[in-house]
């Protein structure tokens, strides 16, 4: 596997954490959760539109989040938020506890 | 090239090959989130902030598929595919393959053709071989 394809399937497994974990503290809509994770990984990240949506299609599609539309005041168009589910924060309590599991491990072979 | 919204979502969506439900749904995301660029940026530069079009809906391609990964084999081989070729004759592409079009409505032009509709001097029609 190129150097290049292997940062690319660990990025998308990760980014459905980080995504959750974002929607356990508020409910954002799309360009929030990009600007969100960009900013809180320091950009190392680096999620795009083209990533994102189909991240949050399956989690919708599999009731872990849900949206909903809501329109601010002052601004004209409705906006879709999402927001995280009951099986949602289940299905993040488990990952978190499967990723602190799997990188504890791999960190202990790294620095042995 | 410079693009303004509409403009921008035609391109994405010409390079995301997928059923149409999930089409209309990318091109609503994406149109509210480009809203939302133009909102907090006054100077919201699309190709810069969003990337090209074809590299967006490329990424869309890439990270779509996994979304269908248990689809059953009969769907998995409609996904779409076309293949042209470099060289031409009387403007036609030498050979020319496209199928997987929603509703099986690709269409493919070339001398040799190969889709769900072909036009050419041989023809393939994928969906009824003669």
């Amino acid at each position: 596997m190129k150097q290049e394809n292997f940062k690319k399937q660990f990025k998308k497994g990760l980014l459905e954490l980080g995504i959750l974990k974002l929607l356990t503290e508020s409910d954002h809509y799309g360009y929030s959760i990009i600007k969100e994770i960009n900013t809180r990984s320091n950009n190392t990240l680096d999620l795009r539109d083209g990533t994102l949506y189909p991240i949050l299609y399956r989690l919708e599609d599999q009731k872990i989040i849900e949206s909903y539309w809501e329109t601010q005041e002052g601004r004209g168009k409705p906006r879709k938020y999402y927001k995280i589910t009951e099986i949602g924060k289940e299905r993040y309590v488990n990952m978190l506890e499967d990723f602190n599991l799997v990188t504890g491990g791999i960190n202990s072979i790294i620095n042995q | 090239m410079k693009y303004d919204k509409e403009s921008y979502l035609k391109e994405v969506l010409k390079g995301i090959h997928t059923d149409r439900k999930t089409k209309k749904r990318i091109k609503e995301d994406l149109g509210i989130r480009i809203d939302d660029g133009y909102k907090e940026d006054p100077f919201f530069d699309l190709v810069i902030e969003m990337g090209e079009p074809s590299l967006v809906a490329e990424d869309f391609m890439e990270n779509l598929d996994v979304i269908y990964p248990d689809l059953p084999f009969v769907i998995q081989q409609m996904v779409p595919y076309e293949y042209r070729s470099k060289a031409n004759i009387f403007g036609l592409p030498l050979v020319h393959i496209h199928t997987g079009g929603a509703k099986n409505n690709s269409v493919a032009k070339g001398v040799l053709a190969i889709g769900d509709i072909a036009i050419g001097f041989r023809r393939w029609i994928e969906s009824n071989v003669a």
